[in-house]
């Protein structure tokens, strides 16, 4: 059977081929395509902004992260120095004071005397504690060598391990520490409130980026 | 910049561009596909491409729903409504079937709009035409008043001159339902013209 009608191969049938010649009158007129210069920038603009990373929406959506991020830094780190400054002082008075070396304030097992037997028995005891040492690291001192022995021998928990005694007991031995619970100074109250203040602003400077980018993209269609 | 080599029916996109999506070097993308993106990047000649390839197809199914006399100025309607939409285009390989839709959806958005305003009837739209094209339009209806889904295949291959194939490639539809559709619509054609003979023979 002729498949004329399909693809045109073969002899056509006599009513196709009528048909076809026909109909063919009616058939496109090619003109050409009359595009108004809004219409091709608007269109060109509209297929370039999403092909690109560096959107105008995405932009703005970064900055405010980035501008974030700083403000939370700054604000964290305005927060730290004070405590930073106090564990300083702390040092140099207690240094100053009873004659002992500043590593008592931080290390806290530094009446260890090497040759005396570790006792196990207290250890997980103090570890039950968990007050935390800040900013440890930042006061890390040099350590002596009696302390570097007892910690190869694995007598001393690492420093984050470690749970120190009660603040009362440390307090009576002329040293002070920082903990967790402490509340808040008005100085750190203060720049609280101002990193609140900071990520409020910054979410709401999101939200308005995106309703942005959403009422962009309505645009485009 | 990129360049477009074409082997075989497809063309292979080679370099990099930053708003063409096939930007790895050695990508398979359809002609279609390396067009849209080009139209995308502002390439006013690729959617003139665009145009010469797919003018024909919206015509035919233009003219399978509006009065002959209308069809013209909606050809260009529909291909300024698809150049402000293009970025919605998901698929740019599908490009065709896309335009068929937004080509059908203008069609039934200009009835709904007709409804308002005075409408010409096919008789008196008919009347008007030209002697050879008056045979023409009757026919025309007679192939209007065919189910829906043999209208667009019958029109495209009669009056546009295409073939099953390039329909189906064109439009977006299975070969096999092109290929039914073309056939069924000639049977009730043959049946609604009751073996009448044309003048306009070659």
């Amino acid at each position: 059977m002729s498949d004329y009608l399909w693809d045109k191969t073969g002899e056509p049938e006599e009513d196709v081929a009528q048909l076809e010649n026909l109909l063919g009158a009616l058939k496109y007129q090619p003109r050409p395509l009359e595009i108004p210069a809004t219409a091709m920038s608007a269109g060109a603009a509209a297929g370039t902004r999403p092909a690109t990373i560096f959107s105008r929406p995405r932009l703005a959506l970064a900055a405010s992260l980035l501008l974030t991020l700083l403000a939370g830094a700054w604000l964290i780190n305005r927060q730290v120095e004070p405590q930073k400054n106090r564990l300083a002082e702390v040092k140099q008075g207690s240094a100053a004071a009873g004659g002992e070396k500043p590593d008592k304030a931080i290390v806290p097992d530094a009446g260890i005397d090497k040759n005396a037997p570790a006792d196990k028995s207290e250890q997980p005891e103090r570890r039950e504690d968990k007050t935390v040492v800040v900013a440890a690291s930042a006061t890390k001192p040099r350590r002596p060598a009696r302390q570097s022995v007892a910690r190869r021998h694995r007598l001393i928990p690492r420093v984050k391990e470690y749970a120190p005694a009660p603040l009362e007991e440390v307090a009576g031995q002329g040293a002070m520490r920082w903990q967790v619970e402490q509340p808040l100074t008005p100085q750190q109250q203060e720049a609280a409130e101002k990193l609140m203040l900071a990520l409020r602003l910054a979410s709401a400077k999101l939200n308005y980026a995106q309703r942005e980018m959403l009422e962009i993209g309505r645009a485009g269609n | 910049m990129y360049e477009v080599e074409a082997t075989g029916g497809m063309l292979h996109v080679i370099g990099t561009d930053m708003s063409v999506e096939a930007s790895s070097p050695g990508i398979e993308i359809s002609p279609d596909a390396a067009l849209v993106a080009a139209v995308r990047a502002g390439d006013r000649d690729a959617f003139g491409r665009l145009y010469d390839a797919y003018s024909r197809m919206v015509h035919g199914i233009l003219l399978a729903r509006v009065p002959y006399g209308e069809v013209d100025d909606l050809v260009q309607d529909v291909f300024l409504v698809a150049l402000r939409k293009i970025d919605a285009l998901r698929d740019a390989a599908a490009f065709g079937p896309w335009l068929a839709m937004i080509t059908r959806n203008r069609a039934m958005d200009f009835h709904r709009r007709s409804r308002d305003t005075t409408e010409l009837t096919e008789e008196i739209a008919t009347a008007d035409a030209a002697a050879p094209e008056a045979e023409a339009t009757e026919v025309l209806n007679l192939i209007r008043q065919l189910p829906e889904a043999y209208r667009e295949p019958l029109i495209l291959r009669f009056v546009e001159g295409m073939t099953g194939p390039e329909i189906a490639g064109r439009t977006g539809l299975a070969p096999a339902s092109v290929r039914v559709n073309i056939h069924r619509g000639m049977k009730l054609l043959r049946e609604k013209l009751g073996g009448k003979k044309f003048g306009r023979e070659h």
